[in-house]
């Protein structure tokens, strides 16, 4: 799964999810009585705005909801759905400002979460949790809100809270692939190996044709030692997705973890076939090269990746183990000195040996 | 169909002939009279050369070979080929030919399996050689006679198979694990196509002492018994690029008519042991580098040499105790043991001490070489866990117990199926020389430089996963670098050249190594007449004192505390002394001060002794001791203090004697400072120490 797949998955989800706010509201204004009064008009103009919001066309659709809420000053679906517009064109904080007034309007918990998705779209994320938390509060069965919460929760790496609400989240929807994959992520940075498995599986069960949980599973078996399984399962991904850097990357390293070194430079060529600028692969197809004595290729790609990433420290460190080969006494010693500045602590116990 | 019957039966006949014993018989050479006659006189002339022992197969391999030339195919020409190789340098070219007098004829000889068996073992072929010396085994003890050997000894050689089929398993194990090393032949200003052996290193790797059988030795001899020259001692010296400049035969009186072979070089390159292998059975000698020359070579004494075979020696860092290789039958437990000997306070050596059981086998021991630390020892070894011959074990001392760690074989590839022996390995402990026999000899034996490597630098491979569905960036994996073994010397070797602070001309003075802890000296050292030069080794795990000391100077003084776990570190420093006139002034570096307090502590007892000792060896002599301060903390305070700590000091030396006249103390606080850390500079905890201490300075003579 290459970045513009993953932005691809992400629009879905947004998109959806505003869709359905959008259209629930809707039908209840397709129900209701039309008059032909300023009121009328405004809910005219509000079924219009969501037609054009549904067509994608979301500056039409602001045009109408911003009509209708002035015939309507307390036209709160109408605030709210234009809260929505504006998220999609990306004013956060047009959107931000509606849904208060929604809020203010009506606690309602949808009014919570899609303030939520703004404020996290505008990185305040403790915000954004707060306010998935005053939606959960309103709807115990708010299964999205716990899954972005945990979210949150994950990125502040407080992977057992984050569990917790995913385990909400599945408690709620059943077949919640998603909110199963990132509890296995969770599990897995807390290296529960077995449980992140458990929950991959678990995704995969409800949906196989994720690429990125088939990685996902590969990496927590490769964490466990269980290399074959890992190797099958990124091979998997990349059967869904071929264009897919990260899991040939991370095939390559299981490959060398299994010590098939030549295997696992066939799939860090790959990798970067896909994105030449690829600096992890290129550092990885260093260290296969090592490990097949080439150490001038293991420097020439070690360079390349510090070419790409010059505050790269393994690269550094890499490049110092083959210059030791090369006897390059020198420059290993200033390559592992660099790593150590870097970060890249492995160095230091290195450098005892440097003069 | 007649072309393929043909061909059939010449392969067939080829094969026939490959596998059968072909003898020098005129019926399997009927085309060749003359070549028969030629190569039947060479096989007589190198039987004759064979039956007269293994220091005639050198000789006969000659012949064999041109016999061998003429009729490859007789499996008692292969076989003694086979036995004259084994018993020369080649060793490794004795394989093929009993491999094929095995094939030709496997009862060729009653010990050929027990010859193929080393041959295998040699070539690391260790299956095969297990199964080799296990045929051999039944083979004698079904049947002991099968030797035509009179002195045939069974349980010996039951012994000896035994031993050879264990060290075919220790290889196994210990191959799979190879060392990383480095393995250079010390190149052309060491190495000529004659036999060299025996390298021996300072500890800081400047100095290199070997021996050598190449032309021009003292006498310009042969070994009749050998056919090569007699052996020298030869000495090569490092350039300022860390190059070997090119060696120096050591000369007379050193070296001799006779075999002239070295043993240990001490930690400053100025003393070594000889082997003197006609002196009573094998004695070890001593030489002094005085100046230039070396001195004439003095026996080590009656205790330590003895009618038996001593054979090596090395000194202790401190250069107070020799480790021994003896193979006398008092306190051995086989073969040639490790014996230990402490110098008395005459200079005598002591009677040796068998180092006990840990280190000494059945077998025999030999090349002993005690590291610059004072704790880790390194000799050869046929028993323990060998892989073959003898191989290089090290064992550490543990100083509080007495005890020695079980050895531990240095591992694959510096140990190899033969024997590896005369190792030493640098202070740093990143090199060690031994002597080899490798592809780029420049012929024979070479001395060899390995660099060890240390265990493999893992690589670090980095990935990433798209752990959130819902977020587009992926998360990276957390790197934790595996954790590499260090095994580091941990000691500071000192050294410089020390010089008249006046005319800068090199001094021959003496350097004096003092616990502070205990005030005793641990060890004395003389500069170099001729160059200044001067080495020493710390082991960590102390607080030294180091007094340079010539009569007619001011001594100078440096302290070296460092800690147990301190890094190996090589600290020049270059000492002026100053002549002992009005207004010369040192640094008592080795007087201590309780914390913001004018009490002497205890580790001061040696420094102050010196001054004492000074102020008795010249009557005359009145000094003002002044107290300095570094800048941090108020400057009356530290004035004060000063003034109070040079107080101390006189108060001290007055209770132990000396006339309160001819002392003068002063208290300079801050504002003397060696460097620029006054008021407000930032500086380190080292910076500050250069600026607290304890001056001496000459006022009346």
């Amino acid at each position: 799964m290459n970045f513009n797949f993953r932005k691809t998955v992400l629009f879905c989800i947004c998109s959806l999810g505003w869709s359905f706010a959008g259209l629930s509201q809707a039908d209840s204004v397709v129900q209701a009585d039309i008059i032909e009064s300023d009121s009328t008009l405004a809910d005219k103009l509000y079924n219009s705005g969501i037609d054009k919001f549904s067509s994608k066309m979301y500056e039409a659709a602001l045009a109408d909801f911003d009509k209708a809420i002035e015939l309507k000053p307390n036209f709160e679906k109408a605030i709210y759905n234009r809260g929505i517009t504006k998220h999609e064109l990306k004013d956060y904080e047009g959107a931000i400002a509606d849904f208060d007034a929604s809020i203010g309007l009506n606690k309602n918990p949808e009014s919570y979460f899609s303030r939520g998705q703004s404020k996290y779209a505008l990185g305040k994320k403790e915000e954004a949790l707060q306010d998935y938390t005053e939606c959960v509060k309103a709807n115990t069965n708010h299964a999205k809100a716990y899954y972005y919460r945990g979210g949150i929760k994950f990125e502040n790496g407080d992977y057992q809270a984050a569990i917790d609400d995913y385990t909400e989240a599945v408690r709620v929807k059943k077949d919640y692939s998603y909110a199963y994959n990132d509890r296995g992520s969770a599990k897995r940075q807390l290296e529960d190996y077995q449980g992140a498995i458990y929950d991959y599986q678990k995704a995969l069960n409800v949906d196989n044709d994720l690429p990125f949980v088939h990685n996902n599973l590969g990496s927590a078996m490769r964490k466990k030692g269980d290399l074959k399984g890992a190797i099958q399962e990124y091979t998997k991904a990349i059967g869904l997705d071929n264009s897919y850097y990260i899991a040939f990357n991370n095939r390559g390293s299981a490959r060398y973890d299994d010590k098939d070194y030549k295997g696992a430079l066939t799939d860090f060529d790959k990798a970067l076939a896909l994105k030449k600028d690829y600096a992890y692969a290129l550092n990885n197809r260093a260290s296969a090269k090592f490990k097949l004595e080439d150490y001038k290729g293991c420097v020439d790609d070690c360079t390349k990746a510090i070419a790409i990433d010059a505050n790269y420290g393994y690269a550094y460190l890499n490049r110092g183990n083959a210059k030791e080969l090369l006897r390059d006494e020198k420059g290993a010693c200033e390559d592992w000195s660099k790593a150590v500045e870097l970060g890249a602590e492995g160095a230091r116990t290195h450098l005892s040996g440097c003069n | 169909m007649l072309a393929r019957i043909i061909i059939i039966l010449i392969i067939a006949l080829g094969h026939t002939a490959f596998g059968q014993n072909v003898e020098f018989d005129k019926d399997n050479f009927a085309s060749d009279k003359d070549g028969l006659k030629e190569a039947k006189a060479n096989l007589k002339e190198g039987d004759k050369l064979f039956e007269e022992g293994t220091m005639y197969y050198k000789e006969a391999i000659v012949f064999y070979e041109k016999a061998q030339e003429f009729n490859p195919n007789n499996a008692s020409l292969n076989y003694k080929l086979g036995l004259c190789y084994m018993s020369s340098i080649y060793k490794y070219k004795a394989l093929p030919f009993l491999e094929k007098a095995e094939k030709l004829n496997s009862q060729v000889a009653g010990d050929l399996q027990y010859y193929l068996g080393l041959a295998y073992h040699l070539d690391m072929k260790w299956d095969k050689a297990i199964t080799a010396f296990s045929k051999y085994r039944q083979m004698v003890q079904t049947d002991p006679n099968a030797s035509k050997d009179p002195y045939f000894n069974l349980q010996g050689k039951m012994d000896d198979i035994k031993m050879r089929i264990d060290q075919c398993y220790n290889g196994k194990k210990i191959v799979e694990a190879p060392v990383r090393v480095f393995i250079d032949n010390l190149g052309d200003n060491i190495n000529t196509k004659y036999n060299e052996y025996g390298a021996v290193i300072s500890a800081d790797e400047s100095v290199l002492v070997y021996t050598s059988r190449r032309p021009g030795s003292t006498g310009g001899k042969i070994d009749p018994g050998l056919n090569e020259q007699f052996e020298d001692i030869y000495i090569a010296y490092k350039d300022e690029n860390g190059e070997w400049l090119p060696s120096k035969n050591v000369g007379k009186p050193v070296n001799t008519d006779n075999h002239d072979a070295n043993s240990g070089l001490s930690a400053d390159g100025q003393r070594f042991v000889i082997y003197l292998g006609k002196s009573n059975g094998g004695d070890l000698f001593e030489s002094v580098l005085q100046g230039e020359i070396w001195s004439k070579p003095e026996s080590m004494g009656k205790k330590i040499n003895t009618d038996f075979h001593e054979s090596s020696a090395c000194y202790s860092p401190d250069g107070r105790s020799v480790y021994i290789v003896s193979d006398k039958p008092d306190d051995n437990f086989g073969g040639h043991d490790i014996y230990f000997s402490t110098m008395d306070e005459k200079g005598k050596w002591g009677e040796p001490k068998n180092l006990g059981q840990t280190i000494n086998t059945k077998y025999d021991e030999e090349a002993v070489y005690m590291h610059p630390n004072g704790k880790t020892l390194y000799f050869s070894s046929q028993g323990h866990s060998s892989m073959g011959g003898f191989d290089i074990f090290k064992s550490v001392l543990n100083t509080e117990t007495g005890l020695w760690s079980e050895p531990e074989n240095i591992g694959y590839p510096v140990n190899t199926t033969d024997d590896d022996v005369f190792f030493v390995i640098s202070a740093s402990g990143k090199h060690g020389y031994y002597t080899s026999m490798r592809k780029d000899s420049r012929g024979l034996r070479d001395l060899y430089m390995i660099t060890f490597l240390g265990p493999e630098k893992p690589m670090v491979l980095n990935n990433e996963d798209n752990l959130l569905a819902s977020v587009a960036a992926p998360v990276k994996e957390t790197i934790i670098a595996p954790v590499v073994q260090v095994k580091e010397a941990q000691l500071t070797i000192l050294k410089g050249v020390i010089t008249d602070a006046l005319t800068q001309e090199v001094l021959e003075a003496e350097i004096e190594i003092v616990d502070n802890e205990t005030s005793k000296v641990i060890a004395t050292f003389k500069s170099n007449s001729a160059t200044g030069k001067y080495l020493v080794s710390l082991p960590a795990g102390k607080n030294y004192g180091i007094a340079v000391k010539k009569e007619g100077y001011l001594f100078h003084s440096e302290n070296f505390d460092i800690p147990k776990a301190a890094a190996f570190q090589t600290v020049e420093k270059d000492v002026e002394l100053k002549n002992l006139a009005v207004g010369s002034k040192i640094v008592l570096r080795n007087i201590f001060f309780d914390l913001d307090k004018a009490t002497l502590r205890k580790e001061s007892t040696a420094e102050l002794n010196r001054l004492i000792k000074l102020m008795n060896d010249v009557p005359t002599l009145k000094i003002e001791l002044g107290g300095h301060t570094d800048s941090q903390g108020s400057d009356s305070y530290n004035q004060q203090l000063s003034e109070k700590r040079a107080k101390a000091v006189v108060d001290y030396l007055t209770k132990e004697g000396i006339a309160a006249g001819r002392l003068k103390s002063a208290g300079y606080g801050e504002t003397q400072l060696v460097n620029g850390c006054s008021n407000g500079v930032k500086c380190s905890d080292e910076q500050h120490q250069e600026n607290r201490r304890t001056e001496f300075k000459v006022l009346e003579l």
